[in-house]
């Protein structure tokens, strides 16, 4: 018993028991944490869930149960690189967790490796590989692989057991394109059925498509649409999969008047599907199609590189499977694909191989495979070509043998080309190294040096008339290029375009496609890609007002209608406006700076990005129907009201005269959507001089807007005498005269400056403050938004094309309104002195925010140019109203802290939730109406002749 | 299958506490060390700014000191050692060699080389010993004598010494130490300048190996050409930083090292002198002393001198070193064990509530650092090669020789356990 008494002894003894007390009582667990992380994953807020693990986390890292929930929350964020290490981490610990090895299947497809992900689920125990959770994922691994009838069974099976399985549903869908469960099964792919002779699918004859109706061939003149499926939301590479969204397009198209489309790639079967089925129920008048083969970006810009040679041929035999039902294609992020059963091979009026390459392409594949000038193949020839026309017509060749060796088909080939690469000589184009050594030598300094990827619009030309097709391809080869009447320059440079005129006024487009008919000679000319946007932002300017942008709806639809008869007038074998569809998630050089994260610009739409809006069908934004801007009251909502005075409290002055009640403020309203910041504001009476109009000499309003996160603007405002905003005004927007109404930006907050041209005097351009850094200034002035969308050119033969520019400043007045005589779909402010409603709507990339969904707006510009954004905290708006003349304040929203002072205390701030998917909800815009017009009159008989004339003027020519 | 797995992971967790645990109080205290110990180097640099050596030197009243050296089958190196010792630079002092039953020609070769005559003499037998054979003068040299005595380890030929000690301070030499000449005048400095009786006084040993060495006393220090060696330079100037300067300045010197040490004669009688129960005496003496001075109430003082005293050499392979480790850490757990009473006992102050418990948990159990080793001098080692190999091997000790010398010292702890009392006698190679 000594032994016990001994001190050593009972030291170790307290401090076994002491550790035995920290691990077994003291200790905090993570139990707790854990249960309450779940709650969270189950209430779906992920990142709330995170953070309660990372506390259960630091207490037991080898809990596998935490490290599991950790992988989900990951996962469901989006983030399955993160996910990665946590699943492996618990399968180490313990191989045999169902719900872990499940989680790293799906990580391993969200990593987009079904391979992995299949080796996973077959890891399970089979009961767990026999629930539907993980049944569905295998048909999605299957899916992406291209085992699609193993997904499809698998789909089949789920949603046998569970009709209302959404992702099952989604892999039916994608898949099959249809939601019919029971066909899915039952259509399989039907035998290659091969005719013994050969079968035409339509052929070119004295310029024009024919196509084969009641034993004769008969003209088909091409008009139609471009179809390239990116809904709000999505990228082209993820279009809607269900056959019956394309069966809704596919009559919209037919209703406008359209006999063809062009499909940009392969699209999903249930596109093919779509149309089969449109055209078996309109026998007499069916669709037909173009099928372009899309090129992938090549190694190096090389063409000619010869794994991407074999991936391009394989996408050849792919789309040819694919019009003939006989594909079964892997579809995964990025790739479209599922099983083709639909066969419209008899619909397909042509191969349209590639898409408008860039000129610095064409000349990397020249530059590198310059031994290569010609080629002949079973079906076409090429003698003294350049390299890239030899590949594209080897392609071709290609795709023609195969379709005949396999099927016994043939049909009308072509290579995309466009202006840019035309064979045409263009004067004013001079190439960016003629023109730096022309402005060498007028003394111009500090020029940038010359990037390899420039692309020249006049450098390299790709020439279909070298291709000949041999005896045995009765199909024949076509001219197919894309024409847009504002790009290249020499659109609007080159006199002779200039000059050129079509039934209402000048018009270059037609002008340069009597050109370019002239060079083709015999030669069928396709105009596969003509348009014009709608919608606020100009990004290129035309001299005759054929910009790119800046047009309403109507006005686009007028140009549209003037250049399909242009088309028509010109001789060409048709048309295909781009496009069918707006395209939200496409950008723009001159607003892409402005446009991040860019990942996210599918979810929003910006008013200032043209190229988003090229379709004759747009898609309504949320409040696009809500808010017209006719000074409807019952169109806000009460959650909407931002400021409110009440009713018997006076303005801050009063000035004694009529015009008191238009300068008393009530009320402001505040909401937006996925494209515009809307306001409402209130006043006592707009009409003081009882002839229905306000009078804006004796009122103006002015809005103050803080978007910045950090007070960054000017303090002192503009227009009204000593009315200062502490937190700093990034812009005002100021309403009155049609001249004076405006949206200014502080030049605190201006991202670009005119900078004279070093070396020349009198020449500025405008361009990028690097760096730049939004800040707060006093009383820095507020400016116009003005851009340069048509930069200073020199012609070769040294001709100086001044920079055209344009001010975003200007709003437009109008309401949205249809049969209304102010109707503009551009409209961006509007007063009605009824209601005394004064209503704006601002779009987002007007106000420099980079993506509305994520609340992100323009921070600054970094050293190396890169710009930078921030997460705004709201917008900070501020109201008065004064006297223009005089420039004295009369009344404040919200309110005054002292005197001029709208303090930040006193503001609200605006703020929306962000959003991660989007609905998409079509509309046709009044253009399309005008189309349907415009083909309806093309189809007329008188149209005839002058088609005829046009054909006789390019044959004559020399 | 799953409890058993909860409980590993229990298991685990636990010795994961106790490891953090560890960390952060060894440390934590080796930290503490550290600051003491550039206080206290400060503290003696300023001291002896102004303190010579000569007034103690010159004193009458500086009292005489013996030298007692236990030696045991040293015939190859005792008589240059008891020359070298003989030199020692002191007013008054006295050699007393005791040939510890010796069976090879220890005592004839020191016979012969100072013509020593056997004597009977009485003596008092205050400390129990084994029988003493005779005792061996030469009245040509008074301050020298030799004892011999049958086989009876170390600390009973300390005790045998003791009983025939006159002074009223004797002094412990290991006959393979080289002294410093004024290393005793160092040692006693400090114990005629305290007003409290210091009952022991110790001061740095260092490495011999690789030095020059001339006329019994050092006159070149270099770095040794073993790397074994090399890392224990290393260990011996990384202990006296973290070590006993900084345990001194606290008041809680556990350990001296008894290769060379001064020590109250009367002081160690009471307290029962050098037992026989641990293998390492020394540090045993040293607790003992604390004890009976607590016990008795009396106030003792225990000085550390950070000057250096005296040279020995350190093992020159891994088999010699294991064995020397392996002893300390016998002898150190031995020696917690036996004064076990002292841990956690306020009567005992900072020794049993900190020095204690730091050498039973962070040395006695686990951590590395010399238990027994002397510290760095001020002599530094002079060439700039040297001073960047000492810091190369001041890194790469972590990797290796570290681990090699924890493993020693786990053999030891578990020797102790297993109850493996043997001596393992360190082999010197012979220094002259």
């Amino acid at each position: 018993m000594r032994f016990l008494k001994n001190r050593i002894i009972i030291s170790f003894v307290i401090i076994v028991a002491l550790v035995y007390l920290w691990e077994f009582q003291i200790k905090p667990v993570s139990g707790p944490l854990y249960t309450a992380a779940v709650t969270e994953y189950k209430g779906r807020n992920y990142q709330q869930s995170l953070n309660l693990l990372g506390q259960a986390y630091v207490i037991d890292p080898n809990d596998t149960a935490i490290l599991t929930l950790f992988g989900w929350d990951y996962l469901k964020l989006g983030k399955p690189d993160k996910a990665r290490p946590y699943f492996d981490r618990a399968l180490v610990l313990n191989p045999q967790l169902v719900d872990t090895r499940l989680g790293s299947a799906f990580t391993w497809l969200e990593l987009g490796e079904p391979t992995k992900a299949l080796q996973e689920f077959q890891k399970l125990p089979p009961t767990a590989q026999k629930s539907l959770e993980a049944r569905v994922a295998m048909a999605r691994a299957y899916r992406e692989l291209g085992e699609n009838r193993r997904a499809l069974e698998l789909a089949v099976a789920v949603l046998r057991e569970n009709s209302e399985d959404k992702l099952a549903r989604k892999e039916l869908v994608a898949l099959t394109g249809s939601q019919d469960l029971s066909a899915a099964l039952a259509t399989p792919t039907a035998p290659i059925s091969r005719p013994a002779q050969m079968v035409l699918a339509a052929r070119l004859q004295n310029g024009y498509f024919e196509v084969p109706q009641g034993g004769t061939w008969k003209r088909f003149y091409v008009s139609g649409v471009n179809l390239s499926p990116a809904i709000p939301g999505h990228y082209p590479s993820d279009p809607p999969t269900e056959s019956a969204d394309y069966q809704k397009w596919l009559e919209q198209i037919a209703a406008l008047g359209a006999n063809c489309l062009r499909a940009y790639t392969i699209l999903p079967p249930g596109f093919y599907d779509a149309l089969l089925r449109y055209n078996s129920q309109h026998a007499a008048s069916p669709l037909y199609v173009f099928q372009s083969i899309w090129i992938k970006d090549a190694p190096d810009g090389n063409l000619l590189d010869k794994g991407f040679t074999a991936d391009f041929q394989n996408e050849l035999r792919n789309a040819v499977d694919a019009i003939h039902g006989q594909a079964s294609l892997p579809m995964r992020p990025g790739t479209i694909g599922g099983i083709y059963t639909g066969d419209v091979s008899p619909y397909v009026l042509g191969w349209l191989v590639g898409r408008d390459l860039e000129p610095h392409v064409v000349l990397a594949t020249n530059r590198r495979n310059s031994d290569v000038k010609s080629f002949s193949g079973a079906y076409l020839t090429i003698e003294g070509g350049n390299p890239t026309e030899v590949w594209l017509t080897q392609r071709c060749d290609a795709l023609l043998q195969y379709e005949v060796e396999k099927y016994n088909w043939q049909r009308p080939v072509a290579f995309v080309n466009t202006a840019s690469l035309d064979p045409l000589t263009h004067p004013t184009e001079s190439r960016m190294a003629e023109e730096f050594s022309i402005r060498r030598s007028l003394g111009e300094k500090e020029l940038p040096p010359l990037s390899p990827n420039i692309d020249d619009d006049d450098a390299v030309s790709l020439d279909p008339t070298k291709l000949k097709p041999t005896a045995t391809f009765l199909g024949g080869t076509f001219a197919a290029y894309s024409v847009y009447p504002y790009y290249p320059d020499f659109m609007g440079l080159d006199p002779r375009y200039l000059q050129g005129r079509d039934a209402q006024g000048p018009s270059s487009f037609q002008a340069y496609l009597e050109d370019l008919r002239r060079y083709h000679k015999d030669m069928p000319l396709l105009v596969t890609e003509f348009g014009i946007p709608s919608g606020l932002g100009i990004s290129h300017l035309s001299p005759q007002g054929w910009d790119d942008g800046g047009h309403n709806e109507v006005q686009q639809g007028n140009y549209l209608a003037r250049m399909i008869r242009s088309v028509a007038d010109t001789g060409c074998a048709g048309g295909l406006i781009q496009s069918w569809m707006d395209e939200w998630f496409r950008s723009n050089w001159l607003v892409r700076d402005f446009e991040a994260p860019g990942n996210r610009t599918r979810l929003w739409l910006n008013d200032l990005s043209p190229d988003a809006q090229q379709g004759l069908m747009g898609f309504r934004t949320a409040r696009a129907e809500t808010y017209l801007l006719r000074g409807d009251a019952g169109s806000w909502q009460p959650p909407h009201l931002f400021y409110a005075k009440p009713p018997e409290s006076p303005s801050v002055r009063d000035f004694g005269d009529r015009y008191d009640p238009a300068r008393h403020l009530l009320r402001l309203y505040v909401d937006s959507d996925e494209a515009y910041l809307y306001l409402r504001l209130d006043v006592q009476k707009l009409d003081n001089n009882g002839d229905g109009k306000p009078d804006w000499d004796q009122v103006n309003y002015l809005i103050t807007l803080g978007t910045t996160a950090e007070p960054t603007g000017s303090v002192l405002l503009p227009f009204v005498s000593n009315v200062r905003v502490p937190s700093g005004a990034d812009f005002v927007i100021r309403l009155g005269k049609a001249e004076d109404s405006k949206i200014l930006i502080s030049s605190a907050y201006n991202p670009y400056n005119i900078v004279p041209v070093p070396g020349i005097p009198g020449q500025t351009q405008i361009r990028y403050r690097i760096p730049f850094l939004a800040s707060l200034k006093q009383d820095a002035q507020f400016q116009e938004m003005t851009v340069e969308p048509n930069r200073r050119r020199y012609g070769r033969d040294g001709h100086m094309y001044p920079p055209v520019r344009y001010s975003r400043s200007e709003l437009q007045w109008g309401t949205l309104e249809r049969g209304s005589a102010d109707y503009n779909t551009l409209a961006e402010w509007h007063a009605n002195p009824q209601t005394n409603i004064i209503e704006l709507r601002i779009p987002w990339g007007l106000l420099q925010v980079t993506d509305p969904s994520s609340l992100q707006v323009l921070a600054g510009i970094d050293r190396d140019g890169t710009f930078s954004t921030e997460a705004t905290k709201g917008f900070l708006v501020g109201v008065v109203s004064y006297r223009p003349g005089t420039q004295e304040l009369a009344d404040v929203l919200p309110r005054f802290r002292s005197p001029g002072i709208i303090a930040e205390e006193d503001m609200k701030r605006y703020k929306r939730a962000p959003w991660d998917t989007v609905p998409a909800t079509p509309y046709l815009k009044d253009s399309y109406y005008a189309v349907q017009r415009a083909l309806q009159d093309l189809r007329s008989p008188r149209r005839v002749e002058p088609l005829r004339a046009a054909v006789q003027k390019g044959r004559r020519s020399p | 299958m799953e409890e058993f797995r909860q409980i590993f992971f229990h298991l685990m967790n636990m010795f994961n506490v106790l490891i953090v645990a560890y960390f952060f109080i060894g440390n934590g205290i080796y930290t503490m060390l550290m600051v003491a110990s550039l206080i206290s180097v400060w503290l003696h640099n300023r001291r002896l700014a102004y303190q010579g050596l000569n007034e103690l030197r010159e004193s009458v009243v500086t009292p005489p000191v013996t030298i007692i050296m236990p030696a045991w089958n040293e015939q190859e190196s005792i008589v240059q050692s008891v020359r070298s010792v003989l030199k020692t630079d002191y007013p008054e002092f006295e050699v007393l060699v005791v040939d510890d039953g010796s069976n090879d020609d220890t005592l004839p070769r020191l016979v012969a080389a100072f013509e020593l005559v056997r004597m009977d003499l009485i003596y008092r037998p205050r400390l129990q010993t084994k029988a003493l054979r005779g005792f061996y003068r030469n009245p040509q040299i008074p301050n020298l004598l030799v004892i011999s005595k049958e086989n009876g380890g170390k600390p009973d030929a300390l005790n045998s010494g003791i009983n025939c000690c006159r002074t009223p301070y004797f002094c412990t030499l290991d006959s393979d130490c080289l002294l410093e000449r004024d290393a005793l005048l160092r040692l006693m400095r400090p114990i005629i300048r305290s007003p409290i009786n210091t009952v022991a006084s110790g001061g740095i040993v260092r490495i011999l190996n690789g030095c020059e060495v001339k006329d019994a006393q050092v006159v070149k220090v270099h770095l040794p050409q073993k790397r074994v060696e090399i890392y224990q330079v290393v260990e011996y100037l990384r202990s006296f930083l973290f070590g006993r300067t900084g345990w001194d300045l606290l008041g809680g010197t556990l350990i001296v090292s008894g290769a060379f040490a001064v020590f109250h004669r009367e002081s160690v009688i009471d307290a029962g002198g050098f037992e026989h129960d641990t293998v390492t005496e020394d540090m045993d003496l040293i607790v003992q002393l604390h004890r009976w001075a607590t016990h008795n109430k009396r106030r003792i003082r225990m000085s550390f001198t950070s000057d250096p005293v005296c040279w020995t050499e350190c093992p020159a392979d891994f088999k010699m070193l294991g064995r020397q480790r392996r002893r300390w850490q016998m002898g150190l757990c031995q020696t917690l064990w036996k004064h076990s009473e002292m841990l956690f006992n306020r009567k005992y102050g900072i020794l049993g509530m900190l020095s204690f418990p730091f050498q039973l948990y962070v040395e006695g159990l686990l951590s590395v650092g010399g238990v027994l080793l002397e510290e760095l001098t001020y002599r530094r080692y002079p060439s700039f090669h040297d001073l960047m190999m000492l810091l190369l091997y001041a890194i790469t000790e972590n990797v290796g020789y570290r681990q090699i010398v924890l493993y020693y010292r786990f053999q030891g702890l578990v020797r102790f356990i297993t109850g493996f009392r043997k001596w393992e006698k360190v082999a010197h190679a012979g220094v002259s």
